[in-house]
This record gives C-alpha cells, sequence and structure tokens, in this order.
C-alpha cells in the first residue's frame, strides 16, 4: 500500500500486552486463545489510526507517512511506559517448559505452535488477498488510487481496511511472542527493522514471499551469528538487506514488474 | 529565493553577534545553545540531500558517528591534535556518503528510506564490535572542560553550512539538485549528471555531519555505539527541517530552534516519556499542517496563514 508502518512494532508490543493483561487478569486465559481478542482490539485502533490521520497525508510525499506512523509509535510506546512502567514482564504458562525432540533436535512446544499460527495466517491472509472481493480491492487500490475509486472502490475505507488487518496480524504476532520473550514497552523496536529486512527479503506487497523472506531471514541471522560471532548477525542481515534492494528490489521469490 | 536569501544574512548576522554571548551566559545556557548550534547543523546538513534533492535520507545519523569515533580514534589512538582528527571526521564522513551513494543514491522512495535506515543500524552494530573502537563499551577523549571553545565551534559549523547552502541555493548546482526533486528524468534530459549531483550533495551533507559529530566527540569526552548512532537524531534532523520547511535557506535553523525552544520549556534536561510524547504530537501536527514549513509565510510565497489554502492542500493530501 506505499505506507511504511514504523508503528507496526508499536502494535506487536499492544498485541503482547493484550495477551499479558488477559492472562494476569481474572480470566487467565491462555495466550494463544488472546490471538482473536487481542487481533480484534488492534484491527479497531490501527483502522482508527489509518481513517483519521494516517489516511489525511496519504497522497503527500512518503516521507510524510513515514515520519506520521514514527511518531505514533514513540506516542504509544511512552503512554504505555507511563501506564505500565517498563517493567520486564513475562508469560510463563504452565506447557513454557516443555518441548518435543527429533532425534537430536528439541523444539519448545510454544515456538512450534507459533511457527504453525504463523504458516496458517499467511496462508489465510494470500487467499483472502487473492480469492475476496476485499482482497481484491485492496491490490486494485494499491495498484493506482484513482483507477481503483473509479471503479467504485472506497479507498478512503479500504486504506484504513488494510492498515487495520496490518494491526491485527502484528497484534498476532505480539501474542505469540509474548509467550517465548520479555515484554516491555520498547520491545516492538527490534521487531520493525527485522519486518522491513523480511518484507524486502520476501519482495514488498508479496504475502507469501514475506514468509520466504522471513525464513531466509532466520537462517541468515542464525549462520552469520554462528560464523562470524553473536554480535555481527545484525550486520550480516542489514548487509545482505542493501544487497537485496540493489540487486533484487522486487524480492527473492518476486519478478520484476513494470 | 531573494527573500530566502536575506533571512539568511539576517540569520548569519545574527549568528555572529551571539559569538559574543559566551562570557555573559550560565554553564547551563551555553550548554543548551552548543546542543541548538549542533541540531541546526545537522539538520541543515540533512537539507541539503533531503530537501533539495529530495532523498529522505534516515542513515544521516551514520556520519555522526562516523565522524565522532573518527575524531575519537585519531584523539585516543592516534594522538592527534583536535583540528587534525576534526578534519579527519569531515573527510572519513564524506568520503562514506561518497562510497555508498553511487549504489544507494540509485534507489527511490522506501527503498532509500529503508537501505539508509539499514546502513544506520548496520554501523551501529559494526562499530560496536570493532576492537580498536573499544566494542560496544564506547572511547574516551582528552578531556577539554572549555565549554566556550565547543560552542564557537558548534557555532562555527553551522555558519559555515548556512553560508554553503545560501551559495548552494543559486548556483547551477543547487538548481540541479532542485531539478532532480521535481523530475528526475526530465532533469537527466537537461544534461544534468543527475547521480553526481546527488552523490556531491550527499557527500557534503556528510561533511557537516561528520564536523558535528567529531566536536560532539570531543566536547562530551565519552561516546558509545548507541548513543553517536542513536535515530533519533536521524528523525530530529528530519522533523526540523520539515517545520522550518524543506529546501530553503535557513529553514532548518529555524526549525531547530523552535523544536528546541519547546524542548527546553518541557525541560529537556531530563527525557520523561511526556516529553516524547509532545514531540510525537508535534511531528503529527508539522506534517499533517504544516507539510511545506514555516519558511514560506516569512518569505512572503505564502503571505499570511490562509485556511482555504489549508483545506486545499488537505484534499489533495487525503483520500
Amino acid at each position: 500500500m506505499n505506507v511504511i508502518n514504523i508503528a507496526h512494532g508499536a502494535f506487536i508490543m499492544l498485541g503482547a500486552y493484550t495477551s499479558y493483561w488477559l492472562f494476569v487478569g481474572p480470566m487467565h486465559l491462555d495466550p494463544f486463545l488472546s490471538i482473536p481478542l487481542a487481533m480484534i482490539v488492534m484491527f479497531v485502533l490501527a483502522y482508527l489510526i489509518q481513517r483519521f490521520i494516517v489516511n489525511q497525508v496519504i497522497r503527500a510525499p512518503m516521507l510524510a507517512t513515514f515520519l506520521l506512523t514514527f511518531a505514533l509509535s514513540i506516542i504509544i510506546a511512552n503512554v504505555a511506559q507511563i501506564y505500565w512502567s517498563s517493567d520486564i514482564r513475562s508469560i510463563t504458562t504452565a506447557y513454557s517448559g516443555s518441548s518435543i525432540t527429533f532425534g537430536a533436535i528439541t523444539i519448545p512446544w510454544v515456538r512450534l505452535w507459533t511457527l504453525v499460527i504463523a504458516i496458517v495466517m499467511t496462508l489465510g491472509l494470500q487467499t483472502f488477498m487473492t480469492h475476496s472481493k476485499i482482497g481484491r480491492a485492496i491490490r486494485a487500490t494499491s495498484m493506482d488510487v484513482d483507477a481503483a475509486r473509479l471503479s467504485g472502490v472506497g479507498v478512503g475505507h479500504i486504506y484504513a481496511l488494510t492498515f487495520g488487518i496490518g494491526g491485527a496480524l502484528a497484534a498476532a504476532a505480539g501474542s505469540l511472542v509474548s509467550v517465548s520473550y520479555a515484554i516491555t514497552p520498547n520491545m516492538g523496536d527490534s521487531f520493525v527493522v527485522r519486518a522491513f529486512v523480511v518484507s524486502v527479503l520476501g519482495g514488498l506487497g508479496n504475502v507469501t514471499g514475506a514468509l520466504v523472506g522471513g525464513l531466509v531471514y532466520g537462517v541468515i541471522e542464525s549462520f552469520g551469528a554462528l560464523i562470524f560471532g553473536e554480535g555481527y548477525k545484525d550486520v550480516v542481515a542489514l548487509a545482505v538487506l542493501l544487497l537485496v534492494i540493489l540487486f533484487r528490489p522486487y524480492g527473492l521469490v518476486g519478478r520484476a514488474t513494470a | 529565493m531573494q527573500a530566502g536569501r536575506r533571512l539568511a544574512y539576517g540569520a548569519l548576522v545574527v549568528l555572529a553577534l551571539s559569538a559574543l554571548l559566551p562570557p555573559h551566559l550560565n554553564g547551563n545556557w551555553v550548554h543548551v545553545l552548543t546542543l541548538f548550534f549542533m541540531m541546526s547543523s545537522l539538520a541543515q546538513a540533512w537539507n541539503l540531500i533531503g530537501g533539495f534533492a529530495g532523498y529522505a535520507s534516515f542513515g544521516n545519523v551514520t556520519f555522526f558517528g562516523v565522524g565522532a569515533y573518527a575524531c575519537a580514534y585519531a584523539m585516543n589512538a592516534l594522538h592527534w591534535p583536535f583540528a587534525t582528527a576534526f578534519l579527519l571526521a569531515v573527510v572519513a564522513g564524506a568520503a562514506l556518503a561518497a562510497v555508498l551513494g553511487w549504489p544507494i543514491l540509485r534507489l527511490r522512495g522506501h527503498y532509500f528510506a529503508i537501505a539508509t535506515l539499514g546502513i544506520a543500524i548496520g554501523m551501529q552494530a559494526l562499530v560496536a564490535e570493532l576492537p580498536p573502537l573499544g566494542k560496544g563499551s564506547g572511547m574516551t577523549l582528552p578531556i577539554n572542560s572549555n565549554f566556550h571553545f565547543f560552542y564557537w565551534s558548534m557555532l562555527g559549523i553551522l555558519m559555515a553550512s548556512i553560508a554553503l547552502t545560501a551559495f548552494i541555493a543559486q548556483s547551477r548546482f543547487g538548481y540541479a539538485l532542485v531539478a532532480i526533486r521535481e523530475n528526475e528524468e526530465a532533469a537527466a534530459v537537461l544534461g544534468i549528471n543527475a547521480a553526481r549531483a546527488k552523490v556531491f550533495a550527499w557527500s557534503l551533507s556528510a561533511a557537516i555531519t561528520g564536523a558535528a559529530g567529531a566536536t560532539y566527540a570531543y566536547w562530551t569526552s565519552f561516546i558509545d555505539p548507541p548513543t553517536v548512532f542513536d535515530l533519533n537524531f536521524n528523525v530530529l534532523m528530519i522533523i526540523m527541517t520539515l517545520l522550518g520547511g524543506a529546501g530553503s535557506i535557513v529553514g532548518p535553523t529555524l526549525g531547530a530552534f523552535i523544536l528546541s525552544a519547546i524542548g527546553e520549556y518541557l525541560g529537556a534536561q531530563s527525557v520523561s516519556p511526556w516529553h516524547t510524547v509532545v514531540l510525537g504530537a508535534i511531528i503529527v501536527l508539522v506534517v499533517v499542517l504544516l507539510p511545506r514549513g514555516l519558511m514560506p509565510y516569512l518569505t512572503g510565497n505564502l503571505r499570511a496563514f490562509n485556511l482555504n489554502a489549508l483545506r486545499a492542500q488537505l484534499r489533495a493530501s487525503r483520500v
């Protein structure tokens, strides 16, 4: 949609906190079960943000939306810090420590389920984008706003809907990482840049490409750490990002268009 | 642009007079003004590539960090005097921008923004791993407690960057950059070597940024990667430039002045979460309501605050 959402990390953080509060609250909801609730909450919030704020500058140069979402991100993170403090929180479930062993490989159950849910969501999003009417409208708006509007697409609503879906997926990601990682108001920062790298690796606007990009990135980061040392993993990952942008700007699996 | 140049000369006179201030100020005000000169220089430098050429760099803070580290390494390990260490930082910044610029400045829009952001983060991670640069634990520099020296140094960098911008704005080179911003293909058809102009603009921008970084390193006498590669510096450069007016001559300094004054009023010494929330709100308001910045109002291109013009501009940018 040609909007770079720096606030994506803040949405991930809010998703993680939603799961946290539902877990420690009287309902004591399992973090995997709170995913749909976190998604609904963040869908609504992201929809409103796009509809009433970001849509105001969507046709202005790219820098405007970039800065706007950056501003929203620092506002959200700092308000979270004011109300929830910067204490590090974590979710420990009864099954947190259990894992499954295949030969020499041991995988924690929570990580395995995270992977499964991520794959299901990606495939679901892909199907939605290619086969539903809204998905078609989203792709049409992304290609040409004016042509989409002339074809009867309510582009303001579509932009907001797309941002809402992005927010809902960020919330799902937040709920998923809440079982494996520490939860803090600034936890989103480390995910934003990775989300960029993964999207570019997969090709911007390519849903299944993002899954491939994510897998490739994970492997590069781990092997980079193994070969050059733990501290170099970011350097390696960002060097790969630059090479991909320069030589395959349409992503690893995409095709060059226009 | 004529009115813009007159404002620039006026600003230079005011800044030159401010060189007389330090003996009459207490330490806190010297510190505040030195920081203001530094942020203005960074914004002026960003304006050359982001405002004139229209390439929104999220990686300019890289040159700040590289300049700071070049200065620290030269003074700490090579025992150079500050003057030569400073020159090394300027050259290092400009050279890095030239090397990175050739491939990176071919990218546009999102790709350029993400690539420069990647460079800034990657360079921070790289510096944090290099043993001669103290790895992640930072470097110390010789202590110089003559804070008036840093006041005058930063002031000098700022005045040089404003004078340079005023010169560029009326030169063939400046017109070439504006042509590239408005329509790069058309500029190329007119015979402008766009690649060379962009790389040169980024190198100048990086040289100023490196100079500010070197002075900052000597001023604080301790640097570490998270401080000098702080992405918030980059965001502040951009928002100060936008607030004043991107592509104008002294707009960035005006924006820096307003944001610094607001920050000072809110108590910038203790960075509280509320302070950051207010900064975020200011960014939202500037981006939505003042996309061309304040300068057009001062130079007479837009006569007064005009509600109808604002409405028309909002209609054009929203969906």
